[in-house]
C-alpha cells in the first residue's frame, strides 16, 4: 500500500498541474466556486453524479438550502415548470431528454443525499429547497432511480484537492449562465490560479448558454455575438470523465423558444379582439 | 330554422361546455392562453346569459378570481418558497426551526417566484370563472329536473333548498314595491311587521302551489314494486357504487393490478347506471315542458370537448408550449393549436339560439317608471 501512495500523489499533482495549465491556457475567469471539495469546515461540498461522471465542487459560505448550495457551487439548475423553485429537473442541462414540465419520473430523477465529510450518504427526507446543509458537510445529487452517488463523501481536508474520483481531468470550456448577482456575491474560492489570470478576453457579457464543447479560446470567443442579452457567462472548469457530455448538455436548455415582441403583439391583439368582443356584446345586450 | 328561435339551451349542455373549458385551462400556466380562455368564457356569458338572478352572478366569480390571485401572491410573499434570479423586494427572513422546513417566512422576493405564484392563482381563477359561467348560463332548477327518476326525491329536496333564498328575496322585493305603491315609506325595524307577514303568507302560498304542481305530476306517489325487484335494484346499485370506489382506487394507485383499475371502474359505472334505470322505472312521474336536446346542445358540448381535447393532447405531446417559461424568464409562447382549440370554445356565443327575451322585466321597469312620474 505504501508503494501506491506516491503514485497516487503524483497522479493528483499531475492532475492539478494539468488543470492549472489548462486554466492558464484558457484564460478563465474564476468560477463562482472552486472545482473541488471545500477545504476545512467552511463551505458546503456539492457532489453531482450523472451516473456516468462525477463532478465535485464547493459552495463557499453557508448556503441557506441545498438548492442554493448547488447553484452557488456553479451548477445551473432547471426546474420542472410545474414545480418551479422546489424540484431539481436538470443539473447543467442533464438530462436533456426530460422536458422538465412535470415531476421527473421515479426511475430517472436527481436523488438528493447529504452526508458529513468522510461519512456515508443519507437519502434526504426533506427537499432540496428546504434542507439547510451545515458548513463543512456534503450534499450529493445522483441521477437515476434513487441510487447513492458512486463516490463516497470527500474526506475532510485542509487543502484543496482537485476533483475526486476522476481519471485525468479534461478541462473544457463550458460556459454556464449565472446571474451577475451570484457572480459578484459568491466569494472567490480558495485555490486555483485562475483568479490571477482573470481578464478573460474571450468572454463577453452576452455569451449564450449553449456552449461549444471544444476548449479553445476562439471557440468561446466566436460563440459570443449571437446570444440573448440577459445571461452573463462565467466559464468554469469541468473536470469529469465525460466532459463532452456535460459540456454538450447545456445546449438543451430552453433558450431557443423566446419568441419576442412579435408574439407579445399577436397575443395582445388576440386578447383585445376576444375581450373586446365580450365587452361589446355585454354592452349591446344591456342597451 | 326552428333552432334559431330564442330558447334556453339545455343546462347540462352548458355544464358540459364549462367543464371542458375548465379541463382545458387546468393544463396550462401560459398567461396568454389563460387570459384567452377567460375572454372566451366572458364572451359566451355576455352573449348567451338570461335575465335570471343567477345570470348576473358571473361578475361575482370574476371578483372571487381576482381575490384568489391576490391571496396567492400575498401568501407567496409571506410564507412561500422564494426562488429566481431577479430581485423584486428584499424582506427580512425569519429563521424557522428545522421541522418547519418548506415554509419560508419573509425573505427576498424574486420576479420568477412571484410570477409562478400569480399564474398558479390565475389558473385557478379562470377555472372558477368557467364554473361561474355555467352557473350564469344554466338554470339550476332545470338542471335538477334532468336527474334520473330514481333520484327524484333528492332532486326535489335540492330544488326546494336551492329556490328558498331567491324566492324569499323576490317576495320581499315584491312586498316592498307594493308598499311603495301605497305610499307606505316606513323603513328600518318598524317596517318589519308590515313586511314579514305578507312575505310569510306569500311563501306559504307558493309552497302550496309547488306542492300541488308536484302532486299533479306524480311526485310523492309510489308505484307498487315487488320485493324481489326492489332487492335486485338495491343490490345492483350498491354493487355498482362499490365497484366504482374500488375502480377509482385502482386507477389512482399505480401498484394495484391493472384489472382493478379502469375495467372495474367502468363495470361499476355501468352497474350504477343500470341500478338507477331499474329504480327509475317504477317512479311514475311526468315532466312539464321538457327541455329539448337538439343540435345546439350537441354543438355546445362538442365545443367544450374540442377545447379540452386540444389542450390535453398538446400537454401530452409538447407540454413546453403550455407553460410560462420561468427559468430563464422569457416571453410566453403563442402556440397555434391551443389558441384555435380555445377559440372553438367561443363558438356557442354565436351558434346557439339566443336566450328568450324576458317579458316580466320590461313590465316591472314600466311600473317603476310610472311610480316615478307620479311621485
Amino acid at each position: 500500500m505504501r508503494g501506491s501512495e506516491p503514485g497516487l500523489l503524483r497522479h493528483l499533482t499531475g492532475a492539478a498541474a494539468a488543470s492549472g495549465l489548462a486554466l492558464a491556457g484558457l484564460v478563465m475567469t474564476s468560477a463562482p466556486a472552486s472545482a473541488a471539495a471545500c477545504s476545512g469546515t467552511s463551505g458546503v461540498t456539492v457532489v453531482v453524479d450523472t451516473g456516468s461522471s462525477v463532478n465535485t465542487r464547493c459552495a463557499a459560505g453557508d448556503p441557506a438550502s441545498a438548492l442554493k448550495a448547488l447553484t452557488a457551487a456553479g451548477f445551473s439548475v432547471t426546474y420542472p415548470q410545474q414545480y418551479p423553485g422546489s424540484v431539481v429537473c436538470r443539473i447543467n442541462g442533464f438530462p436533456a431528454s426530460d422536458p422538465c414540465v412535470r415531476m421527473p419520473p421515479a426511475d430517472a430523477y436527481w436523488a438528493f443525499f447529504h452526508a458529513t465529510r468522510g461519512g456515508g450518504w443519507t437519502y434526504s427526507s426533506s427537499g432540496v429547497s428546504s434542507y439547510d446543509p451545515r458548513p463543512g458537510t456534503v450534499v450529493g445529487f445522483r441521477f437515476g432511480a434513487g441510487q447513492q452517488p458512486r463516490v463516497a463523501p470527500p474526506e475532510p481536508t485542509a487543502t484543496t484537492a482537485p476533483a475526486v474520483t476522476t481519471t485525468k481531468p479534461q478541462p473544457t470550456s463550458a460556459p454556464r449562465t449565472t446571474s451577475a448577482r451570484e457572480v459578484t456575491s459568491a466569494p472567490r474560492s480558495t485555490s486555483s490560479g485562475a483568479a490571477a489570470t482573470a481578464p478573460a478576453p474571450g468572454v463577453t457579457p452576452s455569451v449564450p448558454p449553449s456552449p461549444t464543447p471544444t476548449a479553445s479560446r476562439s471557440a468561446s470567443a466566436s460563440a459570443s455575438p449571437s446570444g440573448p442579452a440577459t445571461p452573463t457567462a462565467t466559464p468554469s472548469v469541468t473536470a469529469s470523465t465525460s466532459a463532452t457530455r456535460l459540456a454538450a448538455a447545456p445546449t438543451a436548455e430552453p433558450d431557443d423558444g423566446s419568441p419576442g415582441v412579435g408574439t407579445l403583439v399577436a397575443a395582445a391583439a388576440l386578447l383585445a379582439l376576444v375581450g373586446g368582443g365580450a365587452g361589446w356584446t355585454a354592452w349591446k345586450r344591456r342597451a | 330554422m326552428r333552432s334559431t328561435l330564442p330558447r334556453a339551451v339545455h343546462p347540462a349542455a352548458w355544464w358540459g361546455w364549462a367543464i371542458g373549458m375548465a379541463v382545458a385551462v387546468s393544463t396550462t400556466t401560459n398567461p396568454v392562453l389563460l387570459l384567452l380562455a377567460l375572454c372566451v368564457v366572458a364572451l359566451v356569458v355576455a352573449a348567451r346569459r338570461g335575465t335570471s338572478p343567477w345570470a348576473r352572478a358571473f361578475r361575482l366569480y370574476l371578483w372571487l378570481g381576482l381575490a384568489i390571485v391576490v391571496a396567492r401572491v400575498v401568501l407567496h410573499v409571506l410564507v412561500g418558497l422564494k426562488f429566481g434570479e431577479i430581485v423584486v423586494l428584499r424582506l427580512p427572513e425569519v429563521t424557522l426551526p428545522s421541522w418547519a422546513a418548506g415554509i419560508q417566512v419573509g425573505g427576498t422576493v424574486y420576479l420568477e417566484g412571484l410570477l409562478a405564484a400569480a399564474l398558479a392563482g390565475l389558473r385557478l381563477a379562470v377555472m372558477i370563472a368557467c364554473i361561474g359561467a355555467a352557473n350564469a348560463l344554466a338554470n339550476p332548477k332545470r338542471l335538477l329536473r334532468a336527474l334520473p327518476g330514481a333520484l327524484h326525491e333528492i332532486g326535489s329536496a335540492v330544488v326546494v333548498s336551492v329556490s328558498v333564498a331567491p324566492q324569499l328575496a323576490e317576495s320581499v322585493q315584491r312586498v316592498l314595491r307594493a308598499r311603495q305603491l301605497r305610499g307606505d315609506t316606513t323603513r328600518g325595524l318598524r317596517a318589519v311587521p308590515t313586511v314579514a307577514l305578507p312575505v310569510l303568507e306569500d311563501t306559504l302560498e307558493r309552497s302550496l302551489l309547488l306542492a300541488a304542481a308536484m302532486d299533479s305530476r306524480g311526485y310523492g306517489r309510489t308505484d307498487h314494486v315487488p320485493g324481489g325487484h326492489r332487492l335486485v335494484t338495491g343490490a345492483v346499485t350498491l354493487g355498482g357504487l362499490l365497484a366504482s370506489a374500488v375502480g377509482i382506487y385502482g386507477v389512482l394507485d399505480a401498484t394495484t393490478p391493472a384489472a382493478m383499475g379502469t375495467p372495474t371502474l367502468l363495470a361499476g359505472l355501468a352497474l350504477s347506471g343500470l341500478g338507477l334505470w331499474l329504480g327509475g322505472r317504477h317512479v311514475p312521474r311526468t315532466t312539464y315542458r321538457p327541455d329539448p336536446w337538439r343540435g345546439a346542445e350537441w354543438l355546445t358540448v362538442g365545443c367544450g370537448v374540442v377545447a379540452a381535447a386540444t389542450l390535453v393532447t398538446v400537454s401530452r405531446t409538447t407540454p413546453e408550449l403550455l407553460v410560462m417559461p420561468l427559468t430563464p424568464l422569457a416571453v410566453p409562447p403563442l402556440p397555434m393549436a391551443p389558441v384555435v382549440g380555445l377559440l372553438v370554445g367561443a363558438l356557442p356565443a354565436y351558434l346557439t339560439p339566443a336566450p328568450p327575451r324576458p317579458a316580466a322585466r320590461a313590465a316591472h321597469r314600466g311600473a317603476r317608471d310610472r311610480v316615478v312620474v307620479r311621485g
